[in-house]
């Protein structure tokens, strides 16, 4: 595969329309989709440089930290594993890693829709997948195409508000007694809602949905951190991959 | 900033990508098998409705269905508003609305 500077084929032929937006609209498009799961995120952020800061990490180190590994859930559980010491390093390697192995699921589920883009492409479409802009982008893609640019955009700004949150929960660290006081953690599951509902449109995809909500729930209750995710994507996948093998026709594969 | 924390946590970035970038990477040198391209088909399904279903059902770590989880009732007042509409703004909007008259009324 090469390197092309125009929008490329998909070599899969899976997703067949590559849309390419101009820049600006993808950006304008991106920020809508973006600030309402933004919003969500500032607890979340805010919660990390708090915690950081009283586990003794530098303002250096916390910013450091939110530009490299760029991932919530991954972060949060460095600085409670750092506040006992340097020595768990090895504990701290292993959990990163047990935390953060839903992204080969998400890889493997974007393949498809990456797999006509050139290394640097997908090298930085890596860079900047979690589980929102996943969620944006996989949703967009199902209505209107795959696009480079909106993914691009969407990443970018994830990464860019995850890095002011982070400075601004250092700086007023002190004057925040509980990020989580305002019921903003309703604002993302409200907007995965609407982002879910064009993949409620085939019955095989509303089974799937209710085989996934209930292994959610039971990750949820019984595994710690965010394995629920990836469990449900599992189910949701095998249970979906089961009933069209066995019950239907094979339909245009998307 | 500490030599040592800063390895830790350069290390901790590239575990990070390499999760991140291990799909991509092993299937650009493979190909993507067709029953692999089958199954991921649902993923996404699967990803969105962990988004939404847990953070609306358990609280503090078990299922509450009562009425004190005002979540709840509000998610499904959302949920119609999400599925009627699919707007974003206004589906956020009508939940948040719903969670604080909720927690005001009950």
């Amino acid at each position: 595969m090469s390197i092309t500077r125009t929008a490329p084929n998909n070599a899969a032929g899976n997703s067949g329309h590559i849309t390419d937006l101009a820049l600006v609209s993808a950006f304008k498009e991106a920020a809508q989709a973006v600030l309402p799961i933004m919003l969500g995120i500032v607890p979340f952020g805010l919660a990390y440089a708090i915690v950081g800061r009283s586990a003794g990490l530098s303002a250096g180190e916390l910013l450091l930290m939110s530009a490299t590994v760029f991932a919530g859930a991954s972060q949060m559980i460095a600085v409670s594993i750092l506040n006992e010491g340097v020595t768990a390093a090895g504990v701290l390697m292993v959990a990163t890693l047990l935390v953060n192995l839903r992204h080969i699921l998400m890889g493997a589920t974007l393949a498809p829709r990456v797999a006509g883009f050139g290394l640097t492409r997908q090298a930085v479409i890596a860079f900047f997948m979690i589980d929102e802009s996943f969620a944006l982008t996989i949703s967009r893609a199902e209505t209107k195409g795959f696009s480079f640019r909106y993914y691009l955009a969407v990443g970018l700004l994830f990464y860019c508000g995850w890095f002011a949150v982070t400075a601004i929960g250092i700086v007023l660290g002190g004057l925040i007694d509980d990020p989580f006081a305002l019921p903003i953690d309703f604002v993302m599951p409200a907007t995965f809602m609407v982002l879910v509902v064009p993949f409620l449109k085939t019955r095989t995809g509303r089974i799937a949905a209710v085989v996934a909500a209930v292994a959610a729930v039971i990750g949820a209750v019984y595994f710690d951190g965010h394995w629920y995710i990836a469990i449900a994507g599992v189910a949701a996948a095998v249970s979906g991959a089961l009933i069209e093998t066995y019950t239907e026709k094979p339909t245009d594969a998307r | 900033m500490r030599a040592e924390l800063v390895l830790i946590i350069l290390a901790m970035g590239l575990i990070t990508y390499a999760t991140r970038v291990g799909a991509f990477a092993v299937l650009r040198v493979t190909g993507m098998p067709g029953w692999l391209r089958r199954t991921v088909k649902y993923v996404p399904v699967g990803v969105l409705t962990a988004l939404v279903v847990p953070s609306l059902l358990v609280r503090d770590g078990a299922v509450d269905l009562s009425l004190e989880n005002h979540y709840l009732l509000a998610g499904l007042i959302t949920a119609v508003v999400a599925w009627k509409t699919r707007n974003v703004a206004l589906t956020v909007a009508v939940g948040l609305a719903a969670v604080l008259t909720l927690t005001a009324l009950l």
